[in-house]
């Protein structure tokens, strides 16, 4: 195994302050594992008996077995010594926890530890970071206790943070949306294991279909440059850089101790290499889910299948906007629609079923038109807000997707709670669904880009 | 430090980038003789290592025609001869229509050597419209960088073969720049039209 694997499948694992204080973080870490992970778990407290019926040991060293995984949850001034006998023990990783290194100025103690992980052959997370979160090994080092922040089911995004906080609040809504994660890294100040690591990690990683990045700053661009390059033609990248503006830059020196590039640069340096740049946090997650759930088009043209005419024109609008195409359905194809759609539909792109249509016009309609080989990518609107159209739609959508996998078909609906409802059952079974025309289209282009670049979509610029 | 202008449109077309048609003269008469190898309007340019904002302090003008040429000299010198005692000589440049871009080139401490391209003149100050890549730049990093500026629109429907003019001084400079020690580069304005783009005016930080 590669010193990594130790932190996302580990056989065991210590958590080097436990504590039965439920308001602690090393109570709910040790919870966590307790809860659902398979391996064995060694609560390391020298003030403790037994915690969660499990024995408790003062070090480390005192436990009888072999320990693949330790996180450290105690104050900043004890972890040196406690990674030190973590060393002794031949723990092949480490999770360090706390904050008060080099983000506060600490650099030399931060220096020290990494000093220790290479003296011993370790591999380091953090220090200050919320750690490690796999939905396949459960490993679950977040700190936030579950009834406060919820874990995301199994799925292909997987997540490098540089602000942990930022990770924990994305986990929570996944886990609310449906959104299926694999993996949540939050890298913290790096003195180890640093995002360029962790890139080339997850492209090989067969959990994960697309890696999603946050970063504020890199202390080796080039590296990461490349690192992006190799692993960009195997799986899709969607990077947000924090700290735009020269406000933000400075906001970022005292967070995690890393400076801030130049945006224009960073942006630049994305574009080079493949890299789909995400303009705020919703966009981030909004091309994940496209990119996880959907195959690639072979084209840039996109036809719209709608029950709200004016739904159909902002869609429109979107897609040239974002200089995609506005796809031409064949002669045939629109015959047979005609045929099955009542005189007053407008057959075209938009094709709009209008407002009494039921589920079963959109699965005959969708049907034709996912077969047009004049049509790359599908964009269905769907109001559930009129009294025609039935919940039975989201089996519609199911099989037509399944039926023509190979074609990507996304959908918009906008609305309140009822039509939340739909849009987490879609998403749950990954057909990726977007509140609003805008937000759907820009994924959309999201997905045509990385195709181009992956040279599915031929590249006839210049 | 600011490397005379005469050497830096020598290595510019060292690397095969093209410029406009200039002259590097020492005094009045060296100019008027030159001149008639050169076709008028022609814009007179300072070469000063002190002198980095030429057009603000008077030390750029334009001679109409042989006679005027003489009258612009000694106004331009003058003005120059505020400023400082280092003055290497005068270039004379043929003056070239076109649409103002901008290629540029730093090290960046992060990223290295970079390369940006915008639209140059009046326009770098108030759009900011750059788009940058690291150096070495491919062909299709040049595309896409000149797809991701405003430029490419200002270039408009007939930018075809403007474009790949532009793409092929972007793929020059980078070579450039990948191995010469530059700190900084400047190449504002770079005239695009219908014949090619050209270095009109270059600035090189050693």
């Amino acid at each position: 195994m590669d010193g990594l694997d130790y932190l996302f499948n580990p056989r065991s694992v210590a958590i080097i302050g436990a504590s039965r204080e439920p308001r602690k973080f090393g109570h709910v870490i040790l919870s966590n594992f307790v809860k659902r992970f398979r391996g064995k778990v060694y609560p390391i407290n020298p003030n403790a008996e037994e915690l969660m019926n499990l024995k408790c040991y003062p070090s480390v060293l005192d436990v009888p077995d072999e320990i693949d995984l330790a996180v450290i949850v105690i104050p900043a001034e004890y972890v040196e010594s406690a990674l030190l006998e973590c060393g002794k023990k031949g723990i092949k990783a480490v999770v360090i926890i706390p904050g008060g290194f080099s983000e506060v100025g600490e650099k030399e103690r931060e220096k020290r530890l990494t000093e220790i992980a290479r003296k011993y052959g370790m591999r380091l997370v953090g220090p200050n970071c919320i750690g490690i979160f796999d939905t396949y090994s459960h490993v679950d080092t977040m700190f936030s206790p579950m009834y406060k922040q919820d874990r995301p089911f199994k799925g292909r995004i997987s997540f490098i943070s540089q602000s942990g906080a930022y990770g924990t609040a994305i986990m929570d809504k996944a886990a609310m949306e449906n959104m299926g994660i694999s993996k949540f890294v939050s890298i913290g100040n790096r003195a180890d294991v640093d995002e360029i690591e962790m890139i080339k990690y997850l492209g090989n990683d067969k959990n994960t279909g697309v890696i999603v990045l946050y970063l504020e700053g890199t202390k080796n661009g080039r590296r990461l440059f490349n690192a992006l390059r190799e692993v960009g033609v195997k799986k899709p990248i969607v990077a947000m850089k924090g700290g735009k503006t020269s406000e933000g830059s400075r906001a970022t020196l005292s967070h995690t101790a890393s400076l801030a590039g130049s945006s224009e640069i960073f942006k630049g340096m994305f574009r080079q290499s493949g890299v789909l740049l995400a303009e705020n946090s919703e966009e981030l997650f909004d091309f994940a889910r496209a990119l996880a759930y959907l195959n690639l088009p072979k084209g840039d043209r996109i036809q719209i299948v709608t029950n709200a005419g004016g739904f159909g024109v902002i869609s429109a609008d979107e897609i040239i906007e974002n200089k995609l195409s506005m796809a031409k359905l064949s002669e045939s194809t629109i015959d047979r629609i005609k045929k099955i759609l009542p005189s007053y539909a407008i057959v075209g792109n938009p094709i709009d079923l209008v407002g009494d249509a039921d589920s079963r016009r959109y699965e005959r309609v969708l049907k034709y038109v996912m077969k047009d080989k004049g049509v790359d990518a599908v964009f269905v609107v769907m109001l559930l807000q009129l009294s025609a159209l039935e919940s039975d739609v989201v089996d519609v959508l199911i099989s037509v997707s399944s039926e023509f996998g190979d074609k990507p078909l996304m959908v918009c609906t906008t609305g309140g709670e009822f039509t939340q409802v739909h849009t987490r059952m879609m998403e749950k079974v990954n057909i990726p669904t977007y509140p609003t025309p805008e937000r759907g289209i820009r994924a959309m282009k999201a997905l045509v880009d990385y195709s181009r670049y992956r040279g599915i979509i031929p590249d006839t610029r210049e | 430090m600011k490397i005379s202008d005469r050497l830096a449109y020598k290595i510019l077309k060292s690397y095969g980038i093209e410029t406009a048609r200039y002259a590097f003269v020492k005094d009045r008469t060296h100019a008027k003789r030159i001149s008639k190898k050169l076709s008028f309007p022609l814009v007179l340019k300072i070469d000063s290592p002190e002198i980095i904002h030429k057009s603000e302090s008077g030390c750029v003008q334009v001679a109409f025609s042989e006679n005027d040429l003489d009258e612009k000299f000694r106004l331009l010198v003058k003005n120059a001869e505020k400023l400082t005692k280092k003055i290497y000589g005068v270039i004379l440049q043929e003056r070239i229509d076109g649409k103002e871009m901008m290629i540029g080139s730093k090290v960046d401490e992060q990223f290295g050597p970079v390369i940006c391209f915008g639209l140059g003149g009046i326009f770098i100050e108030a759009l900011h419209d750059v788009s940058f890549r690291l150096i070495p730049l491919e062909k299709r990093d040049a595309i896409s960088m000149i797809k991701d500026s405003k430029a490419y629109d200002v270039l408009g429907s007939r930018g075809g073969s403007n474009i790949t003019a532009i793409v092929d001084t972007l793929l020059k400079v980078s070579r450039f720049i990948e191995r010469e020690e530059i700190k900084e580069l400047d190449i504002n304005p770079l005239m695009v039209n219908e014949k090619g783009a050209f270095a009109v005016d270059v600035r090189i930080i050693r």
